[in-house]
């Protein structure tokens, strides 16, 4: 009878330990998957912040070649703050100045070719202009992930396009609704006219304007002329493929005063 | 003891034995589990380099200036900034105060009553300093003493674009609530206009100014801090506007072997300067204006006399006197709220 309760004792034993060990195994599986993620992370955390917080050398290198790459502003000491002339290069479609091959700047990065790199930059409010015609137009606000913003201050600068000091010029404001989208009104369309849309959420602020890159730039509620484009987004890639273990960061920058998020990928 | 018991006890020891060493093996890979746990968490430092980025975005100045000047949609454009910038599911709590006030700005979160683990998660502290002109409703009246040098050298295009420049001054006063004085000085010092409400009287006083004679600036400072004394209103601000195209002479006891300039003069001029910082015990803001090339003035003690280098001008010609009036009375009429705003964020992320 007793050998009877201890092969059924032994049974339930084994049982209880299989039970164990297996939730006990897919916990520490995940948890190894976790860390090594986070290792990769690691990798594209330094690599974002090595772009992000150098100047290169040398610091002013928008119009030579760098030695080093980095994007940050050298005239300031703020974090994250970028120099437009130094992410302009990184702009294929750019003729204004000498485009960095993604080759060219894995070497810069220290990266050997099975390195492969993405950089995106997109505004941290991207602006959509739908022209509704006789000067009207409606805006739409949305955040990064593409979910609409309600509460953006939104202004609306319909100057000429040559921004001559002789023609009128007209100012529009408003404020997103709940759709994140508003109208600007200039009452009719105008000839040789452009629409500079500045989206500002508490401080925060993102520029679009339409027709798109135009050199302008908004400076004391007046829109001025600039000798660097106005960037809308970059996408910079080295590779048209994605490999295994992808590391991804992001970081929030600012370019001429704007609100950017800029994403960096690495991969082999 | 029987075979049969002996067989028992030794039966149940096996069982007692196996059931040890099964706890032993479930608690052993339990205490693995929960160690690796927690190493995950202190690698996990993401949420640390995404907080201080976030941080950043919300120390700039922009934000910290729009969060004092406050508004219907401040606190709801806060949560959605802040909602924007962390990843989704994420909960946040951001606060901005005033440490001279300790008076709560804007507080802003998307938690709820439940506790939140302290694991993953990301807070810090920081100060902003700021600087913020508040608009003109909110300030007390000011007196004001324009206090003009009208000596020879003055003679011409200078007192001309001077008068000009004051009389465009008094007109971007509130007369309502403020009063203006004038005071006039060469050899002597006189009082041409007590304080008065009255604009169209200081202005056609002002535009009668007659040039000849040396400078006593001192005598104006003087007769400057006389009026006040004598007609300045116990709510106002006093202010005093010097203005002045050459360097102090009169009085002078060693005239004329200093003739240019004379030392007794100058000390005379600081003194009574320093009596209007003390004068009534409120004192007197005093604004400096050289005018000319910093050869012909004497611009270290005009620096003396307004106490603070940053209410010192230089108008090299007569042409810039407008603008520097209009500076000057921006300074006044909109007074400046200096704050150390404190910032303190807590994010915790989704996982």
């Amino acid at each position: 009878m007793n050998a009877i309760y201890e092969y059924v004792l032994a049974g339930f034993m084994m049982f209880v330990m299989l039970v164990a060990l297996h939730s006990n195994l897919q916990t520490l599986i995940s948890d190894t998957t976790a860390l090594a993620i986070e290792e990769d992370y690691n990798m594209a955390e330094s690599l974002i912040d090595m772009v992000l917080l150098s100047p290169g050398d040398p610091p002013d290198w928008s119009t030579t070649n760098p030695v080093l790459f980095g994007l940050a502003a050298q005239e300031t000491i703020d974090t994250y703050v970028l120099d437009s002339k130094k992410v302009i290069r990184l702009d294929e479609n750019y003729n204004g100045s000498t485009y960095i091959s993604p080759g060219e700047l894995r070497s810069l990065l220290g990266l050997t070719s099975g390195f492969n790199l993405i950089i995106r930059i997109t505004p941290i409010f991207p602006i959509d202009i739908q022209p509704q015609g006789n000067g009207k137009y409606e805006i739409t606000v949305t955040n990064h992930r593409s979910v609409p913003l309600a509460n953006v201050n939104v202004t609306g600068y319909y100057v000429p396009e040559s921004l001559g000091s002789s023609s009128e010029r007209f100012q529009e404001q408003a404020i997103t609704g709940i759709d994140g989208s508003c109208t600007l009104d200039f009452g009719q369309e105008r000839t040789g006219y452009i629409l500079v849309v500045l989206a500002d959420l508490i401080g925060v602020k993102t520029m679009r304007t339409d027709p798109p890159y135009l050199g302008v730039r908004i400076e004391g509620g007046q829109v001025i002329q600039s000798e660097v484009p106005l960037i809308t987004s970059v996408n910079y890639t080295s590779g048209s493929f994605y490999g295994l273990n992808t590391d991804w960061a992001a970081r929030y920058v600012e370019i001429d005063g704007f609100t950017f998020y800029f994403e960096l990928e690495v991969w082999r | 003891m029987t075979e049969d018991t002996i067989d028992d006890n030794r039966g149940q020891m096996r069982v007692i034995e196996a059931l040890i060493a099964c706890l032993l093996l479930i608690g052993g890979l339990s205490t693995a589990t929960y160690l690796s746990r927690v190493s995950v968490s202190v690698k996990d430092s993401s949420i640390n380099e995404s907080g201080e980025n976030i941080f950043d975005v919300l120390c700039d100045s922009d934000v910290v200036h729009r969060i004092m000047e406050g508004g219907d949609f401040t606190e709801a454009q806060l949560k959605t900034l802040v909602s924007t910038l962390l990843p989704p599911s994420s909960v946040f709590s951001v606060y901005f105060g005033s440490s001279m006030t300790n008076e709560t700005l804007l507080n802003a979160t998307n938690m709820g009553s439940d506790s939140y683990s302290s694991l993953n998660a990301f807070s810090a502290y920081g100060t902003f300093t700021i600087s913020l002109p508040l608009s003109q409703v909110e300030y007390q009246p000011v007196d004001i003493i324009l206090v003009m040098d009208v000596s020879g050298s003055m003679a011409g295009d200078k007192i001309n674009k001077a008068e000009e420049a004051a009389i465009t001054f008094v007109g971007q006063l509130n007369m309502t609530r403020d009063k203006v004085g004038l005071v006039s000085f060469s050899d002597e010092a006189t009082l041409d206009c007590p304080l008065t409400n009255n604009a169209t009287k200081i202005k056609s006083i002002i535009n009668n100014l007659e040039t000849g004679g040396a400078t006593n600036m001192g005598g104006g400072i003087s007769i400057a801090n006389e009026e006040f004394v004598t007609s300045g209103r116990s709510n106002a601000t006093w202010i005093m506007i010097l203005l002045s195209d050459g360097k102090a002479n009169r009085p002078c006891p060693h005239y004329p072997q200093h003739f240019d300039s004379c030392p007794y003069a100058q000390e005379y001029a600081i003194n009574q300067s320093e009596c209007s910082k003390v004068l009534d015990d409120k004192g007197v803001r005093i604004y400096t204006i050289g005018l000319g090339s910093s050869a012909d003035l004497d611009e270290d003690l005009l620096k003396q006399i307004a106490f603070d280098e940053s209410k010192y001008f230089n108008a090299p010609t007569a042409a810039e006197l407008s603008e520097i009036y209009e500076l000057i009375s921006k300074d006044i009429l909109l007074q400046v709220r200096y704050d150390v705003v404190v910032i303190q964020l807590y994010i915790q992320g989704s996982g």
